[in-house]
């Protein structure tokens, strides 16, 4: 029974990994800004939102590509000409 | 994010110059940082961003921009440039002081940007990079005269060299922009930029050329032997060969090379699969472990070797110098398919992955060309390839010589030209299609020999390893905990004969795929493992060998998917399986980043259905021609 729980824990992690690094970027950063917001100060915002938005934060070259840690690229939008 | 506290604390220091002058390692010197270096240009697409604390405590957001001849941008990385300089960036602040790092073997190149972008009205200062080298070979100028005719401090910068920024940062210490008063002022949005007229440009020029005057600038004769090797390595037959014969050698290398560490790996993951066999009682957790994650991620993490010694000679001849001088061979070829001089440096990044390849195409100014060199760029052999090839090669390319060659080697090679040819094959049609396409010479700056930088090595290598890692432990540890759980459940019917996997889901999806593929040779195991491939093209070796390690009873399967393959799979469908890793798209990062850099989805939907189309049709023909041929 505590070895199908062990595994049965293991493959929901998967998924959950899995569905995440698939995600596209854009939707990754709103995500976790959106998420950001509505936690109130503490340690859930502190120790696993802002981490994990710090690596989504637009990154170039090769930090862009799939391989990398931050996976995550979001173009900064260009500026109105004045 | 917090940008206004870290504004509010930090003072923005822009890194502008041209192209090839060292910005990119100044960064990295400056902030510890390990972004990619190149002794070529182009490598800088967007801006990067790193910190760092001075010896007043105060500290330092260093943004690394793409070189740029001037601020009126002729590509959309010289943009970049040009909208973070004037503020013009939304969510972007102005940086407070622009250090304009200017190559001391090229001086008359930077002097025009250096004028060009005083008139920023920001705090300038002016780093001399690479003055060491410029000192060795002869360059001479007045460096207290230059900062007078500048108006901006000038100091000598050493980029790889340890302790080389620490006259950077001292001027920036004392600096006067560093009171908070200057330096908000200086970040505020320049409103009243304009381009330079003809007129302003010409006198920029000779400006700059009574400056270089004034200072005594001496440029030495090119030494003779640089010129001798560029006289050989660039000749149009003999240099064509050499460049042929270095990839060659490169390939050679790769299976000679990683042979006994790649013993040494798969002797440690049987090891681990032996203890834990021995350790665990029969159940799901040891299935688990034994079947599913060190089957299929050892089944990888194998071919790290070949990886490392493969980015080992990359990053060598990169460092050298010799690159933009293959850029050079390359061109007329390009060209005549169509395909801007330009699109070499993207092309080639592709052999790393296709990633930043098509990031870099940003360096092209012309859409069509740009455009044509993104659809084709995932043709370039990238280095999550490797791992699907040398599976393959290994188990049906005999090891034995082919005269003075190494016959798993040729093939290799062989492999990694197809998609050359393909790639230019691609760009042709492209061309055609496209009446009135004209060709855009290359212009390419090309610098000095050196000997490759060993701590650029060392952090090449490093980030090459860090990244193949990274992704064995997430998404490739992740797919296999998945597959194997697709491959155990449902569990077989009272009565089953046949192997577990055959009942269990991923049995089911493979023998629905099998009606797909089966007519290019490609048996069920092979149709499950292109699932999870899609993600990236080396998790399917992972899947084989978690599929193989499922299929059967014997323990050792787990560990030994190159001989189980070898007796299981005809030698045809082993190389219409190549065929088709030649052509598949099978990447969804990639198309991502097409999506994002050609702003749509027609591009890339174009470009994953002309892959797919070829990987079928050439698999199909390999499989049928080397049926013909008895490799049934």
């Amino acid at each position: 029974m505590l070895q199908q729980l062990v595994a049965a824990l293991a493959v929901a992690a998967a998924a959950l990994y899995t569905a995440w690094a698939l995600t596209p970027a854009r939707a990754r950063f709103t995500a976790l800004s959106r998420l950001e917001a509505a936690l109130g100060p503490g340690p859930l915002r502190e120790r696993l939102v802002r981490p994990l938005l710090k690596r989504a934060l637009p990154a170039g070259g090769c930090a862009s590509c799939g391989s990398a840690p931050a996976a995550a690229h979001v173009p900064p939008r260009r500026a109105r000409e004045p | 994010m917090d940008a206004s506290v870290i504004a509010a604390k930090d003072l923005r220091v822009a890194l502008v110059g041209l192209p090839n002058c060292g910005k990119t390692a100044l960064f990295n010197r400056l902030t510890g940082s390990r972004q990619k270096v190149a002794n070529y240009p182009g490598v800088t697409v967007e801006r990067k961003e790193g910190h760092f604390v001075g010896p007043s405590r105060r500290r330092y957001l260093v943004l690394d921009l793409p070189g740029t001849y001037s601020l009126s941008p002729t590509t959309l990385d010289e943009a970049i440039t040009r909208d973070v300089a004037l503020g013009r960036l939304a969510g972007e602040q102005r940086p407070e002081v622009v250090v304009l790092v200017a190559d001391a073997t090229h001086l008359a190149l930077s002097l025009r940007l250096v004028l060009e972008v005083k008139r920023l009205g920001l705090p300038l200062v002016v780093a001399l990079n690479m003055s060491d080298l410029a000192r060795r070979r002869g360059y001479a100028l007045d460096r207290e005269r230059l900062s007078r005719e500048l108006g901006a401090p000038v100091v000598e910068t050493v980029a790889v060299a340890a302790g080389g920024a620490d006259e950077l940062v001292r001027e920036l210490e004392r600096s006067g922009a560093l009171a908070p008063a200057v330096a908000s002022a200086a970040a505020a949005p320049a409103a009243d930029w304009r381009d330079p007229t003809p007129e302003e440009v010409r006198a920029s020029h000779v400006e700059a050329a009574r400056i270089l005057k004034a200072i005594g600038y001496r440029v030495p004769l090119r030494s003779r032997a640089a010129v001798q090797f560029d006289q050989v390595l660039m000749h149009p037959v003999g240099g064509m060969l050499i460049l042929a014969a270095l990839l060659f050698f490169v390939f050679q290398a790769v299976f000679a090379w990683a042979e006994a560490p790649m013993e040494w790996i798969d002797a440690g993951v049987a090891s681990l699969a032996n203890a834990l066999n021995a350790a665990l009682p029969e159940g799901v957790l040891k299935s688990l472990l034994v079947d599913g994650i060190v089957a299929g991620v050892g089944s990888v993490l194998v071919f790290l070797p070949q990886i490392i010694i493969l980015f080992f000679f990359i990053l060598a001849l990169e460092d050298s110098g010799y690159l933009p001088r293959a850029a050079y061979l390359l061109d007329r070829v390009m060209g005549s398919v169509g395909l801007s001089g330009r699109a070499f440096i993207p092309l080639l990044s592709s052999f790393a992955c296709a990633i930043p390849g098509i990031m870099a195409t940003r360096t092209i100014p012309n859409v069509r060309d740009r455009i044509a060199t993104i659809m084709i760029a995932p043709l370039m052999t990238c280095s999550a390839r490797l791992p699907v090839y040398a599976l393959l090669i290994a188990a049906f390319i005999p090891d034995r010589a082919v005269g003075w060659m190494n016959l798993q080697g040729l093939v290799m090679f062989a492999l990694y030209f197809a998609g050359i040819v393909s790639a230019l094959a691609v760009a042709w049609v492209m061309k055609w299609r496209s009446k009135g396409a004209r060709y855009h010479p290359l212009m390419l700056e090309l610098p000095d020999y050196q000997w490759p930088n060993l701590r650029n090595l060392a952090f090449g290598l490093w980030e090459r390893v860090q990244i193949f890692m990274v992704r064995v432990g997430g998404i490739i540890l992740a797919m296999m905990v998945l597959l194997w759980f697709l491959s155990s459940y449902p569990a077989p019917p009272p009565g089953a004969t046949g192997a577990p996997i055959e009942y269990s889901f991923a049995g089911m999806l493979g023998r629905a795929l099998q009606v797909v593929f089966a007519p290019i040779g490609f048996n069920w195991q092979i149709s499950i493992a292109l699932v999870p491939g899609l993600a990236a093209r080396e998790v399917a070796v992972g899947a084989l060998g978690t599929v193989y390690a499922m299929s059967g009873n014997d323990p050792d399967l787990a560990t030994t998917l190159t001989p189980v393959i070898a007796q299981g799979w005809p030698l045809a469908t082993a190389l219409a399986l190549l065929a088709w890793y030649v052509f598949a798209p099978q990447c969804l990062s990639t198309l991502a980043v097409v999506k994002r850099e050609t702003g749509g989805w027609r591009h890339p939907l174009i470009m994953a259905g002309y892959l797919f189309g070829l990987a079928y049709l050439a698999a199909f023909v390999t499989y049928r021609v080397a049926l013909a041929f008895g490799g049934g």
